[in-house]
């Protein structure tokens, strides 16, 4: 599970967020949403460890230090890959910054792209990708570490609609293995979800389930 | 740590400006020098105990267009490790993907650094003109290597340290090679415009790196040494060379170095002080990624690069 308390989220001197918690549970599919500039992309950089705004705990262990934040996945906007190298490559160096052992990394590699459908575009330099290719690579690079719970900031943002089904059905796969996943997205756009929060005039609301 | 030398290394060698900046490396000094040979062996009437006394110079050419090139291409190679990320918008995965940041500046540094060193070992042979040509020993040519070694260090600290600040590759290498130019040439260029005047201690070494002057020259003693006339490698170079060859560098075969100019102990300071600056700057860069990871990374915006890649 990932606990978030004592959230609070400042860009400048504008309060973005103030107080606020959210958990996920093992297998759950929270969705954030909220309109730009409500503090999204701030909320998933503190979730995952990179920027302060709150205790953030995965099992009861702190995301911090290195350890700590491999224990969140993330998906950053925009899917920012290494374009000179192949689909495979970027996965093998995210999975030796996990620290697994290199005997360990070419299957470890191997089942992700199984995972997220690239095993046969495992030679092919990244730069090449389809946009869903790409963000299904990132989501694979995203749990490298083995992450017992995801953050994904926009994940949908310049798929198409083959694209989007592609991704929705590998949150699917990923929630029935135990994932806590948290997206954070412009709108809802069809993503299936357990929770649905709303960030927005410096508050996160959950709304009722119809 | 091999993960990322591999990455940073393809990375480089993607790089179209890295062929050009070899080619110019290893072939210019070649050119220069078969020139040189051909010139001195063929009927020009040069004795050949006249060519094994210019064996120091065509070392002193060697070295200083090695010395420059490093000098210049050593904050190249450094300018993407840092601000390439952040370009790239994979700055973010990378530092959640759990790594140190001592670990992730060590890593990208060894890289840089050992693709230099790949660099530097590929134009070894090259020492093997002077050393025909004679009138140096292998130690001349270890010095010349070692002072290589060590602008290699400095400018690569430097380099990463300005990729530390930085968010555009190109306007970070801009600044890193100026900087890489100015270092080695800047000196030499003012000496040679100024008019002319009785020369310091300090000047007439900095003079000595990059012209032939005649050993009379007047000389005002200084006591100090500026602390910025370590920064320049030539001054380096000419400091290890000098010392105990003694003649055939100053442009005149059998010409001694001046009196003032042996024994002064700059090179070794020099390197010295690369290993010092290396080690400060490697420190720095650590907390300005630190400080910048706090301050969150800059979204550059969106934009869709000729591969296709979006950057966030």
């Amino acid at each position: 599970m990932i606990r978030a308390d004592g959230l609070r989220l400042q860009a400048g001197d504008r309060v973005l967020l103030e107080g606020g918690s959210l958990a996920v549970a093992p297998g759950e599919r929270v969705l954030i949403t909220g309109p730009n500039g409500a503090g999204k992309s701030l909320l998933a950089q503190v979730l995952v460890g990179l920027s302060p705004g709150g205790r953030v705990t995965v099992n009861g262990a702190p995301v911090r230090g290195s350890k700590g934040r491999r224990q969140v996945g993330y998906l950053p906007q925009g899917a920012s890959l290494y374009g000179y190298l192949t689909v495979e490559e970027n996965l093998s160096f995210f999975t030796g910054l996990a620290g697994l052992p290199r005997r360990a990394q070419a299957k470890v590699v191997r089942d992700l792209l199984e995972l997220v459908g690239l095993i046969r575009l495992a030679g092919e330099e990244a730069s090449r990708l389809t946009p869903g290719q790409r963000q299904r690579l990132a989501v694979a690079r995203a749990l490298a570490a083995d992450p017992p719970a995801l953050v994904l900031d926009d994940p949908l943002a310049g798929l198409d609609a083959e694209g989007r089904a592609d991704l929705h059905h590998l949150l699917d796969e990923l929630a029935a293995m135990g994932k806590a996943i948290l997206i954070l997205a412009g709108d809802a756009d069809g993503l299936a979800h357990d929770r649905h929060l709303i960030l927005a005039d410096g508050a996160l609301k959950e709304v009722a389930a119809v | 740590m091999t993960g990322m030398i591999a990455k940073e290394w393809r990375r480089l060698l993607r790089n179209p400006a890295t062929p050009w900046a070899l080619g110019a490396y290893l072939l210019l000094p070649v050119l220069v020098t078969g020139a040189y040979l051909a010139g001195m062996t063929g009927n020009s009437g040069i004795p050949p105990q006249i060519i094994s006394q210019l064996g120091g110079q065509t070392l002193n050419l060697i070295g200083t267009w090695q010395i420059l090139m490093l000098a210049a291409g050593a904050p190249f190679v450094a300018a993407g490790l840092i601000a390439g990320e952040v370009e790239e918008g994979t700055m973010q995965p990378l530092m959640a993907a759990g790594p140190s940041l001592f670990s992730l500046v060590l890593g990208k540094l060894a890289a840089a650094v050992g693709f230099l060193l790949v660099v530097l070992i590929a134009g070894l042979p090259l020492f093997a003109i002077p050393l025909l040509m004679g009138g140096i020993n292998w130690m001349l040519v270890g010095r010349t290597v070692l002072m290589e070694l060590t602008t290699i260090m400095m400018m690569t600290g430097i380099g990463l340290l300005l990729s530390a600040f930085g968010r555009r590759v190109g306007s970070v290498a801009l600044v890193g090679v100026g900087l890489g130019v100015m270092l080695t040439l800047g000196g030499g260029l003012v000496e040679t415009t100024a008019p002319e005047r009785t020369y310091t201690q300090n000047e007439l070494i900095m003079r000595l790196a990059l012209s032939s002057i005649p050993p009379n020259v007047p000389v005002v003693q200084s006591e100090t040494v500026p602390a910025w006339l370590y920064a320049n490698p030539l001054v380096g170079l000419n400091s290890a060379i000098n010392q105990s060859a003694g003649q055939g560098i100053f442009g005149l075969p059998g010409v001694s170095a001046p009196p003032i100019y042996r024994g002064y102990p700059l090179w070794q300071a020099q390197a010295a002080g690369s290993v010092l600056l290396l080690l400060v700057t490697t420190l720095v860069t650590i907390l300005v990624v630190q400080i910048r990871t706090r301050w969150r990374w800059p979204v550059i915006r969106q934009r869709r690069r000729k591969e296709g890649i979006s950057v966030g």
